[in-house]
């Protein structure tokens, strides 16, 4: 979907933060030697703001795939791709997942993948499994709080938002 | 004839007596000089007149009626227009517009202060009023203020209080920051001015200018009025003693006296 | 001299003094800047990117009109892009939790506003303190106060289709282009502002006060009333722009808005609005906000680094002012 020269769009609300960096390196030590190239885009806090920025890259650059490193700017997509005129699917998207915005954009397939990572299982489990090691139970494996949902997954998580 | 007739104003800020008790009249078609050195009381005097605040006691009177004046706003509505040093036009504005300012001719009366401006009517009645006073021939009434220079400034704020038929004008040290003939050119203005039926209170420290252009002198020192005489009985030198308090009770005699 | 000759004199006297004013040499900046943009990359002018640049921007258009009168009084509001977050956080707080009808909470949210306008007008006249100190105090507690009552969630989407919405956020077709409603609400109000400031007894007070207050209220202008309703139109525009973004982006956040109060002040000053009062133009700050929002489009256009395009703004912005003022000079010399 992605080749070598490619550009991919990369948005963020806050450029500079501790998830922009660590995304930023995790993304680059795949593309980099791929040779397939990125460009972080400071869209700010301010949803308005976050649309109309997306919108004009979108219009200008014509990207060939989107991950967007925060949930604001995922939760957009769909707004964006409205407004720049890119039909669902058109170009492979994927990011952050935690609104309902971007669960039904994943439903209706604006975006193709989106990350799980729901803060209150996320806390609640390392708590549980301290309380077992604690009572003399041995802990010996790991636990994921975090996945990724598509289409075929998003059921569930869209429940949880209407309920 | 009486135009206006202060009687026993007093006015203290705190403990400070700025004002301990002044009474004057002001007669119709002439110039008043009101001097005095600085802290005299000439400008809490004026102040109390033009409604910048209210005084303590003692009693107003415009044409021998009793008035209260409580605001800028009612001065003017009893004819007492006064012409602030430096500070009486926005330069931003143009000369018409300044001319009426906060009296504005409208149409749609009843949309308040969302009232269109009658545009036709105050430039035409700008344009008229520039050429009464003499001074057409050099000022668009469309220009703006801050194009103008002191002294035009000084006749154009002078030439507004002039057009709503003031009483009284009074006059805040006009020729203050002008150059010669700009000074000259305001007091003939002055001059003029009275010649058209409207008496003047002139506040200056230039007591040349007094003797050019006023009828009468009153000297106010420490909140009080010292002296009161006409510039016909009197000279340069002993008015100016009286201002700075020496051989004061000589002259206050000879005042009185008369 | 002939009668003609004395006729054109006011005429050609009007044709320079409009060469010479502020917005008139924004309006060539603008022109200029747009010619660049259009040269340097063909989408700039295509209906898709016009209609993108013309939602987003009566939006700050709107606050823009209240800032340009509040400045040419003298007075700055810097709570305005906090006022834009809150109102609708507000009104969809009232609907979603409190079950009001979206006409009582859309109300509610506008008499929020009225308090928080005549707050800010009644401590900067009445107390004294510069509406500077005044409204950067009154940004901060509204900024916070929509973040505590969402605890910092943005409001879950307002879907519902309904008067309000389309009053607000509805959109149209011109030929391939689409526009929001709120670009009839930033016409409409565009001319409003224009009579008042041009053609209005109040506009005479306003751009009085701004020049010289005390001249202003020795000749019976009532200074402080004028500034005060002043503060709230502004409040209540900023309140109305938040509540027309809300339904277009169909979602309310405590943070939205954020930075707003800079980007309009900007709008303005460039538009040849004076920022020590007594000079402004409603003409220059459509001229303004047109310009700014064709940078932030253009610079993306061209191909600036995601990163780099505040350099970019900030430099175009103070290339503006400059020449702006160059203009001004050499207009004011010939």
């Amino acid at each position: 979907m992605v080749k070598q020269g490619d550009k991919v769009f990369l948005p963020v609300e806050v450029p500079g933060a501790s998830y922009q960096q660590l995304e930023t390196e995790g993304i680059a030590s795949v593309f980099d030697p791929l040779g397939i190239k990125y460009d972080v885009v400071d869209c700010g806090t301010d949803p308005a703001g976050i649309i109309a920025k997306m919108t004009d890259y979108m219009v200008a650059n014509n990207p060939p795939a989107i991950i967007a490193l925060g949930d604001s700017v995922a939760a957009s997509v769909k707004r964006v791709f409205d407004g720049a005129g890119v039909p669902a699917g058109k170009i492979p998207v994927v990011g952050w997942g935690n609104s309902k915005e971007t669960a039904e954009s994943v439903k209706s397939g604006f975006i193709n993948a989106a990350a799980w990572q729901f803060p209150s299982a996320q806390g609640f489990m390392p708590v549980a499994l301290l309380g077992l090691a604690a009572a003399g139970e041995p802990i010996g494996y790991d636990i994921h709080t975090f996945s990724l949902y598509d289409a075929s997954s998003v059921e569930p998580i869209l429940k949880l938002y209407n309920k | 004839m009486e135009v206006l007739r202060l009687q026993n104003l007093q006015k203290s800020f705190g403990s400070v007596r700025a004002l301990k008790s002044a009474s004057f009249t002001l007669n119709e078609g002439e110039v008043v000089a009101l001097l005095g050195d600085n802290g005299a009381g000439k400008s809490t005097l004026i102040k109390a007149i033009s409604g910048v605040f209210p005084v303590d006691r003692g009693d107003i009177y415009v044409r021998g009626q009793k008035v209260s004046i409580r605001s800028a706003r009612d001065a003017m509505d009893f004819g007492i227009e006064t012409i602030h040093q430096d500070t009486s036009l926005a330069p931003d504005l143009s000369i018409a517009r300044n001319l009426f300012l906060g009296r504005e001719p409208v149409n749609l009366k009843w949309l308040g202060v969302f009232a269109p401006l009658d545009l036709a009517k105050l430039r035409d009645a700008a344009s008229a009023l520039l050429k009464r006073v003499g001074i057409s021939k050099k000022l668009d009434a469309d220009a703006l203020v801050s194009t103008l220079s002191g002294g035009e400034r000084q006749s154009i704020a002078i030439s507004r209080a002039m057009q709503f038929a003031a009483k009284v004008i009074i006059l805040d040290e006009p020729t203050n920051n002008l150059g010669v003939e700009e000074t000259h050119g305001v007091l003939r203005f002055v001059k003029e001015v009275r010649d058209a039926g409207h008496s003047v209170l002139l506040i200056t420290h230039n007591i040349h200018h007094v003797f050019q252009v006023a009828d009468r002198i009153i000297v106010m020192r420490r909140g009080e009025i010292v002296a009161e005489q006409t510039v016909a009985d009197t000279d340069l030198l002993t008015v100016e003693s009286i201002i700075t308090g020496a051989d004061m009770s000589a002259l206050l005699k000879e005042t009185r006296a008369k | 001299m002939t009668i003609a000759a004395e006729e054109e004199m006011p005429r050609a006297k009007r044709r320079s003094s409009l060469i010479r004013s502020p917005q008139f040499s924004s309006l060539v900046i603008l022109i200029v800047l747009l010619a660049v943009f259009a040269i340097a990359d063909a989408n700039f002018l295509s209906p898709l990117n016009i209609s993108n640049m013309m939602a987003f921007l009566p939006e700050l258009g709107i606050i823009a009109l209240g800032m340009t009168l509040l400045l040419t009084a003298g007075e700055f509001d810097l709570s305005v892009g906090a006022v834009f977050g809150l109102a609708p956080v507000v009104v969809m707080l009232l609907v979603q939790n409190g079950g009001f009808d979206i006409g009582v909470a859309l109300l509610a949210g506008l008499l929020l506003c009225i308090a928080i306008g005549a707050i800010n007008g009644l401590i900067v006249t009445k107390i004294g303190i510069s509406s500077f100190l005044v409204t950067l105090s009154m940004l901060l507690v509204v900024r916070g106060a929509a973040l505590y009552i969402t605890q910092g969630f943005p409001l879950k989407s307002w879907d519902q289709p309904g008067f309000f919405v389309t009053l607000l956020a509805g959109s149209f077709n011109i030929g391939t282009f689409r526009f929001y409603t709120s670009l009839w609400w930033f016409i409409g109000l565009s001319l409003l502002a224009i009579y008042i400031l041009r053609y209005a007894k109040l506009g005479n007070w306003i751009s009085a006060i701004g020049s010289n207050r005390n001249a202003a209220v020795a000749r019976g202008v009532p200074a402080d009333a004028v500034k005060i309703w002043l503060f709230i139109l502004t409040s209540v525009l900023a309140g109305l722009a938040g509540m027309i973004s809300a339904f277009r982006i169909s979602a309310a956040s405590p943070v939205a808005g954020t930075g707003y109060e800079l980007e309009v002040i900007a709008m303005v000053v460039v538009g040849g609005t004076a920022l020590t009062g007594g000079r402004g133009t409603i003409l220059g700050t459509i001229v303004g906000a047109l310009m700014l929002r064709s940078i932030r489009n253009g610079i993306v256009l061209i191909g600036v680094p995601g990163l780099a395009y505040n350099i970019f703004v900030g430099v175009i912005i103070l290339a503006m002012l400059i020449l702006h003022a160059l203009l001004q000079k050499n207009a004011a010399r010939s």
